[in-house]
Parts: C-alpha cells; structure tokens; sequence
C-alpha cells in the first residue's frame, strides 16, 4: 500500500514519524492541562555537561576565545553613568567548526544520530544551525538533508539564507529550497518518512542541550580570569535556543547571581508566513541594517 | 532553452502545494503564492527546460521536477553600498581616536 502523500495524510503522521526519527515519545512529558514536563525532557537527552565537552571537543567545537572589547569598554565608558561601564568580553562562536554558536547543538544531536545507528540526518533550517548540521554529518559519515525557506514567490532570496545554501552544498549536504510558508514542516516530515533518517532539527532537547556548555565555558573562563562570575551575559535571541542554552549552562556552573539578558531584532507588523515580508526580514534589506532595531529583554 | 543530457548536475522545481491549497495559517498574500520547491541532483534522463525529469541527490535520493537549470551557479550578494554605515564608521573612529581622522572634514 503506498502513503497518502498529500499534505493532510504527511500531518495525519506526524507523531509516528517524529517517533521513528528520534525515538522520543513527546507524548510522555505531556502534563494534565497544557503543561509540559521541560526537565523532564532534558533529562532524556542523556548527555552530562562533560560528556557534551568531550564529543564538542573531539569535532571541532567548544572552548571558543573569551576576547575582551578594550575599544568598546573604553567607548562605553566615555558615556556610562558613575560606577557603571563594566568590562565588555566577546564569546567568539565563530571559532567553531563551521563557524557559529550552532555547531555546538548540531554536534549533540548528529553524535546521538550515529550512537543510534541512522544512516543520515534532516533538518529544517535556514541558517547556521544547516551548515552546523552539514558539518557536523560530514565528520560523522552520515548523509544529510538541509531543508531551507529561502525564496518568495519570485524565487528572491535572503542572501543571509543562499549562503547557507552555498556552504551546506560544500560540506556535501543536499539541500531542499522551498518558498514562504510553514508548510516547509510537512516536507521536512515527509523527507524523514521517505528516508528513515533522523531528525537533527533545532528545537529537540539534544538541540537545546548541546548550547548548555557555551555558559559553563563563560561562567569557568571568568571565573578562573577575573576571580568572579560575570555580572551579566548578553546573548542574542531569536528562537530562544542561545539564550535558554546559555542560561542553563551558567546556571549548571554555578553562576546563578549573574544577569541574562536576551537582545532580538524587533520584526514587529512582520507576519512570519508571508510572501510579502519574507525579504524584509533579511538583515540586508535596508531598514534593518540603518535603523538596527534591538529590543532588549532583561 | 536548456537542454540537459543524462548524468548532468540539474536544479528542478516542484509544486508542492498549489495556490489556494496552502495550509489554513497562511496569511492572504502566501495563500495566493504556490509553495515551490527546488532540488539539484544529476540527471537521470535527458531533458529541455520546463520537461519533468528524474533526477538522483548527492544522498542517493530520487525525485522528479521541472528541469529549470543546469550546473546551476550561486547568484546572491549582499546588496548596495549603504553610505550611512560609512557615516557611522568615521564618526566612531573619530570619537574612539580623536582628531587623527580628519577624512570626514
């Protein structure tokens, strides 16, 4: 008998799918009510902090350079109130194998695809997240599907996103370009019906986990430097995994006195489905790169 | 028109979903869009542009599209010059370092 392939009959298969291509039962962690067993979940990842270390380490990633700003701590200072203006540090993430924060959790989730004998991984994913994912199953042997929205109707893209094409395609990832729309999630679930492969996407706590040894690097570097946890961390937020991950690492350190704060892009009035914004979103389309607007959540 | 032979390195195209097929979520203007995919993979037959043909993936998957390239190239760059950000550059510069940047005038 052949399966429905029609974007019902895809969704019709999702949690079986999904089963086949982690072998993590969701439904387990699901409270009464709309609750969700979150540590419950992270502890199925498996994965003690240094165990995560040792398998980041053995593939390139991890122990990324602390570097201290001098010229923008200096800047800052010229305008900073009294007794503020503290001394700013760079984390570099580009240090690591295929060049962003990212391969931190694709280096976690690939590892746990070749424990668990897949011959390959797929990810939905428009960014660094793919090219970590491409690298990471390159070093591992395993065959990988990167699956992108990256074009509108008129098959315009990100430039951001067409890179990631271009390096996926280098680490010897195929790559399936679609257009605007959510929709990319039932292709992705197809794919993963067709090949049997495992899916290495971004939100999966082995994703979350593996971001979790960025804070511990912070909290141990500073606290072997400066004698002190850091006052405060500043990451990026845009999925939430950077923030989440790194809080959870300090955290697991020790530094629980030191302030998080998330900085997003602000894509407010910007509909995450639509063929129209989809271009605005780019950080080359004009607006965003003159006006940078940051949000900052503490 | 492009005419592909077997074993060449295609780029096709999909209609994954047609225009008012779209998922229910999907705001107006996507809803007008049809939701196309490209692959790249070598080609399993022959074929002129616009012609469906097989083709096989760098993991050894086969799928079938409209042939609409052949040894397809990357075309994106990262748009105009913005000289705001140069604006922006020298200022700081000249705040950071002091007078010993005299390009702005």
């Amino acid at each position: 008998m052949s399966l429905d392939k029609s974007y019902a009959g895809i969704n019709s298969r999702k949690n079986e799918i999904m089963k086949n291509a982690m072998q993590i039962d969701y439904d387990q962690f699901e409270n009464e009510g709309i609750g969700f067993d979150y540590e419950g979940m992270m502890k199925k990842v498996g994965y003690s902090i240094e165990e995560m270390r040792k398998i980041q380490l053995d593939h390139g990633v991890g122990n990324t350079p602390l570097i201290e700003l001098r010229n923008l701590t200096k800047l800052a200072r010229k305008y900073a109130p009294k007794g503020k203006g503290a001394r700013i540090l760079v984390k570099d993430e580009a240090a690591n194998a295929s060049g962003s924060f990212k391969a931190r959790r694709a280096s976690i989730a690939v590892h746990h695809a070749k424990k668990l004998g897949y011959k390959g991984v797929i990810a939905a994913t428009s960014g660094n997240y793919g090219a970590a994912v491409a690298a990471q199953a390159a070093m591992h042997g395993l065959k990988c599907i990167i699956v992108q929205e990256c074009y509108d109707d008129d098959k315009v893209g990100q430039p951001e996103i067409l890179e990631k094409q271009r390096i996926c395609e280098a680490y010897g990832a195929e790559v399936v370009q679609l257009t605007v729309g959510p929709e990319l999630f039932t292709t992705h679930l197809s794919l993963l019906e067709d090949t049997g492969y495992f899916n290495a996407s971004l939100y999966t706590p082995f994703g979350i986990a593996g971001v979790e040894t960025l804070g511990y690097e912070i909290g141990e570097e500073c606290k072997n430097r400066f004698g002190k946890n850091p006052d405060a961390v500043l990451c990026t937020d845009a999925g939430g995994g950077n923030l989440t991950g790194t809080a959870r690492g300090l955290k697991l350190f020790g530094a629980v006195d030191t302030q998080i704060i998330g900085a997003s892009i602000d894509l407010h009035g910007l509909h995450m489905a639509s063929n129209h914004d989809f271009n605005k979103k780019s950080w080359f389309y004009r607006s965003y790169w003159i006006q940078f607007p940051i949000h900052i959540m503490a | 028109m492009k005419n592909a032979k077997k074993g060449d390195w295609v780029q096709v195209e999909e209609v994954v979903l047609r225009a008012g097929e779209r998922a229910p979520q999907v705001p107006e203007d996507t809803q007008k869009c049809d939701l196309k995919m490209w692959v790249k993979g070598i080609a399993l037959e022959d074929g002129n542009s616009g012609d469906i043909i097989k083709i096989k993936t760098v993991t050894g998957r086969c799928t079938e599209g409209e042939l609409v390239d052949i040894n397809p190239r990357y075309v994106h760059d990262y748009g105009e010059f913005q000289p705001e950000l140069l604006k922006i550059e020298l200022q700081l510069k000249d705040i950071m370092f002091g007078e010993d940047n005299d390009v702005i005038g």
